[in-house]
């Protein structure tokens, strides 16, 4: 039992670990599930972002939280590109991370996280002829699973996790009105962690919906901000025996990003998130910080 | 033979497969052409690059471009010439109509972006001075 509860910690702080990107809208140039998103006037675009997680803890299922016993940081690095099919309105990504995993002492351990595919396509585009008429974008996403796990790593002190450990299928919408001095929007993804087998037992953490309200403005032309929430919720993990009681997990994220435009060689853009911090359950809290590098390719 | 072809008319007069090639004679083509004609942004040509250097500014703009409201109703239209491009040729109408309300206004659609990347425009809002069309 106690072996079945470890696990359930683990997978659940891996599935959170799995997560490290993210954050606004769609159509401000990027997404929930992908760091990048193309604007109407590009055909493709590049990505490169470097994050830093740090004030990790655990929470267990009554939202307290403990300082955690393996990964103390993280850096991320990430690079992301995205391109315009010939059909306008279809786009696609693949984003690779290298993670470096920090415990207290100092030591680390570098590999590569989870590769993710996506593809968006476009429903509607915004006019400033009427504002009120949204964009809408579906979008669908696999994540590949690459690299060791909790379920299959060697260090006590998961350096070695890299990995969440399940491939992962998404399919979401997103929903932005672009076209007033104050954006707003908001996405709804839902996620099917694909089954695995681990040590002789079929393991599958359920069904995880995540939602997202933004809130945006520009300042002057140059500047883009962004804030606003991420709740996730991830039903309970089962394996051969069925359904683990109370291993459902809850985070919710707050994020704000400040983005240059306009600038001759891309655009910059520094995020801040806290995760966790408010409401959590079974899961973790961190904070993070991501200045990325973002190039865009006219058609 | 006049009265043969007279025979012959007077056959396919009769035969309701004639209607709908005298539709597209009489009335689709006709209303396709003028259409065109009465388009508010035409497809952009070499050959309208002469008229395009009588103007001041060269104004280029999309519908999906919020900051291209601010440079639109900045703009002259007595005087500029604005360039729909990254846009559909109906949408770049749409919004520049509904900004603009002065009847004769010089707008071209850039359909592949030539025009645009020409004059190292590859984002939006954007504007040049006409001296710079080549």
């Amino acid at each position: 039992m106690i072996n079945i509860f470890k696990w359930v910690l683990c997978g659940l702080a891996s599935i959170a670990f799995g997560q490290k990107w993210a954050y606004a809208c769609s159509s401000c140039g990027s997404g929930v599930v992908d760091p990048i998103i193309l604007q109407a006037n590009e055909s493709h675009k590049f990505y490169l972002g470097t994050s830093w997680q740090d004030r990790i803890r655990d929470s267990d299922a009554d939202g307290n939280l403990r300082r955690t016993a393996g990964v103390h940081r993280r850096s991320i690095t990430t690079l992301s590109y995205a391109l315009r099919f010939p059909v306008d309105s279809l786009t696609a990504s693949l984003t690779v991370s290298n993670q470096s995993n920090i415990d207290k002492d100092g030591h680390q351990r570098t590999g590569l996280a989870d590769p993710l595919a996506t593809i968006r396509y476009e429903l509607l585009r915004q006019s400033f002829v009427d504002p009120a008429i949204p964009a809408i974008q579906f979008v669908g996403s696999y994540k590949g699973k690459s690299g060791k796990s909790v379920h299959n790593t060697k260090h006590s002190r998961l350096l070695d996790v890299f990995s969440s450990g399940f491939a992962e299928v998404s399919i979401g919408s997103d929903i932005w009105f672009g076209m007033w001095p104050v954006k707003f929007g908001s996405s709804f993804f839902f996620t099917r962690t694909l089954p695995e087998s681990k040590h002789n037992n079929t393991v599958r953490p359920g069904d995880r919906m995540t939602s997202i309200l933004s809130l945006g403005s520009n300042w002057r032309e140059h500047l883009k901000l962004n804030t606003g929430f991420i709740h996730r919720e991830q039903k309970s993990l089962s394996d051969d025996t069925g359904q683990i009681s109370n291993s459902d997990s809850h985070t919710l994220i707050f994020y704000a990003s400040l983005e240059s435009l306009s600038l001759p060689w891309g655009q910059i853009r520094f995020t801040a998130s806290e995760e966790g911090s408010w409401y959590r359950k079974n899961s973790s809290s961190s904070r993070v910080l991501t200045l990325a590098l973002i190039k865009g390719i006219s058609k | 033979m006049k009265a043969e072809f007279f025979n012959m008319l007077a056959f396919l007069k009769h035969k309701a497969f004639l209607s709908p090639i005298l539709y597209c004679f009489l009335f689709f083509i006709p209303q396709v052409l003028l259409a065109a004609d009465d388009s508010l942004c035409q497809e952009l040509k070499s050959s309208h690059y002469s008229e395009m250097k009588k103007s001041k500014t060269i104004v280029f703009f999309a519908s999906w471009c919020q900051s291209c409201m601010t440079s639109i109703q900045q703009s002259n239209p007595t005087t500029d010439t604005y360039i729909a491009v990254f846009d559909g040729q109906k949408k770049a109408e749409q919004a520049l109509s509904h900004l603009i309300t002065t009847k004769k206004v010089r707008c071209y659609w850039d359909k592949d972006h030539s025009f645009a990347k020409a004059l190292g425009v590859d984002k939006l809002p954007a504007t040049r001075k006409a001296s710079l069309v080549p």
